[in-house]
């Protein structure tokens, strides 16, 4: 009687599982931490999943408490909260963290590799797409209020050569400080953005800022498309979950010890949503064409 | 505790929504979810309570919305808004404004405590507040919160009725000037003037403002009575930072006022305030932070009061300390608040005080406010006070409440509490000739106590441009006081009035509001109030039938366009009888009143603005209280013109 399994099929069994075992050994445990299980942090945990394809441990801290990881693991931190739960323990493998705008890590002292994540693309590829959705766009004034926004506005100076651009910076200390400063701004720039700083984004504000600019009759840039839905005028923004896929490259990167420091990844994908009636209240003409690449238009 | 609510004012700009999981992105209804979770962790202790946190009726009265009144005086401010009792009446001893919240208007309102930047302002002499006497010109006034109901277990004593905050502008340090002119009828004339500048880390705001006006008319005759008013008010503020996240700040003012008294004929009052108060602030972390804060204010006043023709000097001094401790914890679920507080009072008058000149008393407070959320839809909030007093011993005020957000954006309250004020010194120890009276004190009058019961309802609605809330509150005070016939003597005829403990009072009403927001502004408002006051001994005028049972406000702010803007509040007020126990008691007829202001924004100059502003414009006069002067037509022009930053 011929043996159900024979001696080769063994082999091969044998052989392909301590292959895929020695893959699996040499890939470092990927642990995702997320702040809660709230819809952002989801999101950018399926791009992380779509990237990395490896099996990813998940941790949401509404629901359980960070463990710390093996030895060698890396950690993908979503979300501010996550960010600094990770941070503080006495985890000392890499840390790459996103989704987390109020957040600034790179002050406090550690050994291992540390990665933020920008929630927008750079700063340089923002304005190239204003400028491309409004040619008329001179002085942008920029409202924000958290200290990480600062590290945002690096290559002011050489983004005002390179797209004539003048950005104005109106930092405030609280949001009590809008009205006023919204007041001065009168006359004075031909659109106004809103950078992803979570201390200044709330519906009071939005809703403030946005019938300001309705008024003086200018647009109004968002940092997320959800922003363009509520009546903003556009947003070049990146998408939670490309952010998360972001998370994926930069955490394969660091497996194959290609980044090794400290640094600051801007997203390089930015898309588009643009809010048609909010730009022709603002006397904004969209071409034809930008509209058809824009990754969203609300009616 | 008084910092929970100074932070509230923030709620309109800081107002956070409500965490939603679960949702994609892009759906409008979430667009503000991720931004709110990350607030919360670089700005958890700088949250703000929102309206639909806080277990009491609270209103919030912007500085767009001051500037808009066009008002001249402080009283003003409140006149338009729900569940306030606002009149213009002068009292014997200088008081120019009367104020009270859920009922009961008398020359001063007792039972209603008043705060300047968190600084008690309640004067432990009359039982309430001078309001003309308050050193804070107008354009000064970054906002004024409003809480109708019992607060004593937060506030202490004075604070049964509720509290009445009033905010300054905080100075930030850029440099400014800032002028307001203003001139109008019946001899009116304003000018204020402010500077503002940074001077190492110490940045300032100094003001001085001068007003005069000539008296209104007689109700009787129409002729200038004798209530003309000079008054100048100076106010200064700093805020230092320090090293390690600790705060300085410095509040100092005065005001010094020269009136006459309508109530004595050709008598004058020459009425000096001033005070000093010094704050020290320090976040140990996110979760955690102290205030310190110390303060003393000095009035002076020289007056003819009565009939008597007897001058009069009354010297008050008032010493408060305060600590308090804020603590977040277990995720935020858990707020506590707790601090001790000191008071000294003390009024020196040779006429009203012959025997010891200078009564005083000691306040010692200990206070803890916790809130706790079990549910992400339901708070609870408990707060306690135990309050010592050199008057009437230990006494304890109490307070409990609950949230219950039905939906996001509708939260439904209800609360309970038991709160004590202490009678001011005049009524406890006075010993006053007043031919032919004598006012005796009596030291054995027991605290008010007031018991009050409130139910409440608070909606967003239109992405939070339109909101309604309403109230149903039982409120009853026990141990008012009234003067009582103790001894006669008949040559000389002198008659002596002591006061002793003698009625208690049911007040309940409804209040509500509706306010539509188009923008910063442009708005639209409509309340209306319903009170009914009952009272054991049937006092007609001093306790029932002296608020009105309806009061109808309405009104609104608009741009016009080219520079144009415009606002307008009108009130309706049913008809009321109003007693002064010093000058007696008047039947004030139902009437309407109608403010309003227009301004032009220089196109060359965004920050000049001529305008005009009008007060009670719908009629030549009406009468409002029981001194005996109408409340005239009053219009004025002016022109505010601000170099540098705008504050």
């Amino acid at each position: 009687m011929k043996p159900f399994l024979s001696l080769n099929t063994l082999k091969f069994f044998f052989l392909l599982s301590t292959g895929i075992a020695c893959s699996i050994a040499h890939a470092e445990e990927v642990v995702a931490v997320l702040s809660s299980d709230a819809a952002p942090y989801e999101e950018a945990l399926n791009g992380l999943r779509e990237t990395y394809s490896q099996p990813i441990v998940t941790i949401r801290l509404a629901r359980e408490a960070f463990k710390l990881p093996r030895d060698g693991a890396i950690v993908v931190a979503f979300g501010g909260k996550a960010a600094l739960e990770v941070a503080s323990s006495s985890f000392q493998g890499p840390i790459i963290y996103g989704l987390a705008p109020g957040v600034k890590l790179h002050t406090q002292p550690r050994s291992g590799t540390l990665v933020k994540i920008h929630t927008s693309p750079a700063i340089a590829l923002v304005l190239k797409r204003y400028k491309e959705l409004q040619p008329s766009l001179h002085r942008l004034a920029v409202l924000w209020i958290g200290d990480s926004i600062a590290d945002y506005f690096e290559q002011k100076e050489q983004l005002q050569t390179s797209f004539g651009v003048e950005l104005i910076s109106v930092r405030m200390k609280t949001l009590d400080d809008l009205p006023t400063q919204l007041r001065n701004l009168q006359g004075k720039t031909d659109a106004i953005w809103m950078p992803p700083d979570a201390s200044l984004i709330t519906p009071q504000s939005f809703a403030a800022v946005r019938e300001f600019c309705r008024a003086q009759h200018i647009p109004f840039y968002v940092p997320s498309d959800g922003l363009v839905d509520k009546g903003a005028t556009a947003a070049v923004y990146t998408s939670f979950h490309d952010l998360g896929r972001i998370a994926g490259s930069v955490a394969k990167k660091v497996d194959a010890r290609d980044v090794t420091d400290s640094t600051v990844v801007f997203p390089d994908k930015a898309s588009i949503a643009i809010n048609v009636s909010a730009a022709a209240q603002s006397g904004l003409k969209i071409p034809t064409e930008i509209l058809q690449k824009a990754d969203k238009v609300v009616p | 505790m008084a910092h929970v609510v100074q932070k509230l004012g923030l709620f309109i700009s800081v107002l956070l929504l409500q965490s939603q999981p679960g949702h994609a992105q892009s759906d409008g209804g979430d667009a503000f979810e991720f931004f709110q979770e990350e607030a919360k962790v670089t700005t958890a202790s700088r949250r703000a309570q929102t309206i639909n946190e806080i277990p009491m009726a609270v209103d919030i009265i912007t500085k767009e919305e001051i500037k808009a009144s066009g008002a001249t005086t402080l009283w003003d401010l409140m006149r338009f808004r729900v569940g306030m009792d606002v009149l213009d009446g002068r009292s014997a001893d200088g008081n120019r404004g009367i104020v009270s919240v859920r009922g009961f208007p008398q020359s001063f309102a007792a039972n209603l405590q008043v705060l300047v930047d968190g600084r008690s302002v309640y004067s432990a002499h009359d039982d309430g507040v001078a309001w003309d006497q308050l050193p804070i010109p107008l354009q000064d006034i970054d906002r004024i919160e409003i809480i109708r109901g019992p607060n004593a277990a937060l506030y202490g004593t004075g604070a049964a009725l509720g509290v009445i905050n009033i905010l300054t502008k905080k100075p930030d340090g850029q440099a400014a000037l800032a002028m307001d002119q203003r001139v109008g009828n019946r001899d009116f004339l304003q000018s204020y003037e402010a500077v503002d500048a940074a001077i190492g880390k110490v940045l300032a705001h100094v003001s001085y403002a001068y007003r005069t006006q000539e008296g209104n008319p007689q109700a009787s005759t129409g002729r200038e009575a004798n209530d003309f008013l000079n008054k100048q008010t100076f106010n200064v503020r700093t805020e230092t930072a320090l090293p390690n996240h600790t705060n300085l700040s410095l509040f100092a003012g005065g005001t010094w006022s020269n009136i006459g008294l309508p109530i004595t004929q050709g008598g004058r009052g020459d009425l000096n305030h001033h005070f000093e108060m010094l704050k020290i602030a320090h976040e140990f972390s996110e979760e955690s932070t102290i205030e310190i804060s110390g303060s003393r204010k000095d009035d002076e006043n020289h007056y003819t009061p009565f009939a008597s023709n007897i001058p009069v000097q009354i010297r008050d001094l008032q010493y408060d300390a305060d600590i308090l401790h804020h603590l977040a914890w277990w995720d935020q679920r858990l707020n506590t608040t707790y601090g001790l507080s000191y008071r000294h009072v003390e009024s020196q008058s040779l006429q009203q005080f012959p025997g010891d000149h200078s009564p005083s008393a000691e306040f010692y407070r200990g206070y803890v406010q916790q809130t706790y959320r079990p549910l992400k839809r339901l708070t609870l909030q408990g707060a306690a006070a135990l309050e010592s007093t050199t008057l009437s011993g230990l006494q304890p005020s109490y307070q409990m409440s609950s949230i219950f957000a039905l939906v996001p954006e509708q939260t439904l309250r209800m609360s309970y509490s038991v709160s004590h004020t202490v009678h001011d010194l005049f009524p406890l120890f006075a010993q006053f000739p007043n031919p032919p009276t004598v006012l005796q004190g009596n030291p054995n009058l027991p605290p008010y106590k007031v018991t009050s019961y409130e139910v409440g309802y608070h909606g967003d609605y239109a992405d939070r441009h339109l909101s309604f809330d309403t109230s149903l509150f039982y409120t009853q005070i026990n141990h008012f006081h009234t003067l009582v016939p103790v001894a006669v003597t008949y040559n000389p005829f002198l008659l002596t009035l002591q006061f002793q403990d003698y009625d208690k009072a049911i007040a309940r009403g409804i209040e509500s509001e509706v306010k539509y927001h188009f923008t910063s502004a442009r708005w639209v408002y409509l309340n209306y109030t319903y009170e009914s006051i009952t009272d054991i001994a049937g006092d007609a005028g001093l306790r029932t039938q002296n608020t009105p049972a309806h009061k109808l406000n309405f009104g609104g702010a608009t741009d016009l366009g080219g520079g144009f803007s415009a606002s307008t509040n009108m009130g309706y007020k049913s008809r009321y009888l109003i007693t002064n126990e010093s000058i007696g008691t008047a039947a004030v007829h139902a009437y309407w009143r109608l403010d309003a202001r227009l301004a032009y924004l220089w196109p060359w100059y965004k920050d000049a603005e001529l305008y005009v502003a009008g007060q009670n414009l719908l009629q030549a006069q009406h009468l409002e209280f029981t001194d005996g002067l109408a409340v005239p037509r009053t219009y004025q022009g002016g022109i505010s013109i601000k170099f540098g930053a705008v504050r």
